[in-house]
């Protein structure tokens, strides 16, 4: 298990619609698990593979957040909402990609996802609360979407020019 | 995806002092909103920058009780302190589940620059003034508990930590 570089926004890898998985294989495993690893290092409640630059439709999630409670770690190929409640909620969203902004992002309260498990086979399961929030911003990277794009274009545009002044300084450093 | 913007103790950036703001801009703005978000989804009375990993000298005050009164500081400092005191039980949403009385000036006179990107200066007592030094302190990096004597300070950390 590895932790690998997350990568940071704008980066074009972070726009590009992700391929499915035709099967769970060893290497798919092995990804999961450094994608689990590099989340929880960073830490971060979620992950999508574009943002460890492997264009392929997985996820992986942990919304425990009390430091006493055991650890949930979820891993999910193909994920897929299959229905959505009409009610919305609205949570504050932060990116491993985008890190240290935070913004209010309004989307389903519940939602149901489809899913292929580690041992390939498959899930189906409702979200709520937190998780509901997080697999929703986790697909979404599936399809080359991040939450700031949500925001308004002025947000947005402040967020990204901070983003790429950061990886200015990140590349000289 | 990240959750929750509050950093939490021993995290580095709440021993570290912020930086001056040069100019109050569109994005100091929003980060001043976005820490009065923070204290209402606490709830708090107030809230500073390096609480949400922001290491800039920025600090929101609301210790009103029907809320929306927050005042938004750059730069603040406090220029004048009475020589009376106020014991007053402190806690913060970077150490969970402990709080100490704290002896702190009764009142404060503070210079900040506001909204406007003015200097303004305002005359605080009661749960203003508390919060005030409050969030001065963790600008400076400090945390309330480091107003405590070393056996005190130390167990509050102890019962943090056991709670954790």
């Amino acid at each position: 298990m590895s932790i690998r570089d997350i990568l940071i926004h704008p980066d074009p890898r972070l726009k590009k619609l992700a391929a499915p998985v035709a099967s769970v294989d060893r290497d798919l495993r092995a990804l999961a698990d450094d994608m689990l690893a590099t989340m929880y290092d960073a830490p971060g409640i979620g992950l999508a593979a574009p943002q460890v630059g492997v264009l392929r439709r997985l996820i992986v999630m942990d919304c425990v957040k009390e430091d006493d409670a055991a650890p949930q770690p979820m891993v999910l190929f193909n994920p897929e909402v299959t229905w959505i409640s009409e009610e919305t909620s609205t949570h504050e969203e932060g990116c491993l990609s985008i890190p240290e902004h935070f913004a209010e992002v309004t989307r389903p309260a519940e939602v149901r996802v489809q899913w292929v498990d580690m041992d390939g086979k498959p899930k189906e399961e409702q979200f709520d609360g937190l998780w509901s929030t997080c697999v929703q911003h986790e697909i979404d990277h599936l399809n080359g979407i991040l939450f700031i794009d949500y925001l308004g274009p002025m947000k947005r545009q402040m967020i990204t020019r901070k983003m790429a002044k950061l990886k200015r300084e990140k590349a000289r450093a | 995806m990240t959750a929750r913007p509050i950093v939490l103790w021993p995290d580095r950036r709440l021993r570290s002092a912020a930086e001056p703001v040069r100019a109050v801009t569109d994005e100091i703005r929003a980060i001043w909103e976005q820490m009065v978000e923070v204290m209402e989804a606490m709830p708090g009375v107030g809230l500073a920058a390096s609480q949400i990993g922001v290491m800039l000298r920025l600090a929101v005050v609301d210790a009103s009780a029907e809320r929306g009164q927050a005042v938004r500081m750059a730069n603040p400092e406090i220029i004048d302190a009475s020589a009376d005191t106020k014991r007053h039980d402190e806690a913060s949403p970077c150490l969970p589940g402990v709080s100490a009385v704290i002896t702190r000036p009764r009142k404060v006179a503070v210079r900040f620059v506001n909204q406007a990107g003015q200097v303004d200066r305002r005359d605080w007592e009661g749960l203003w003034a508390v919060s005030v030094q409050h969030q001065i302190d963790h600008l400076n990096g400090l945390m309330y508990f480091d107003n405590l004597s070393k056996v005190k300070r130390d167990m509050l950390l102890r019962k943090a930590r056991k709670r954790a």
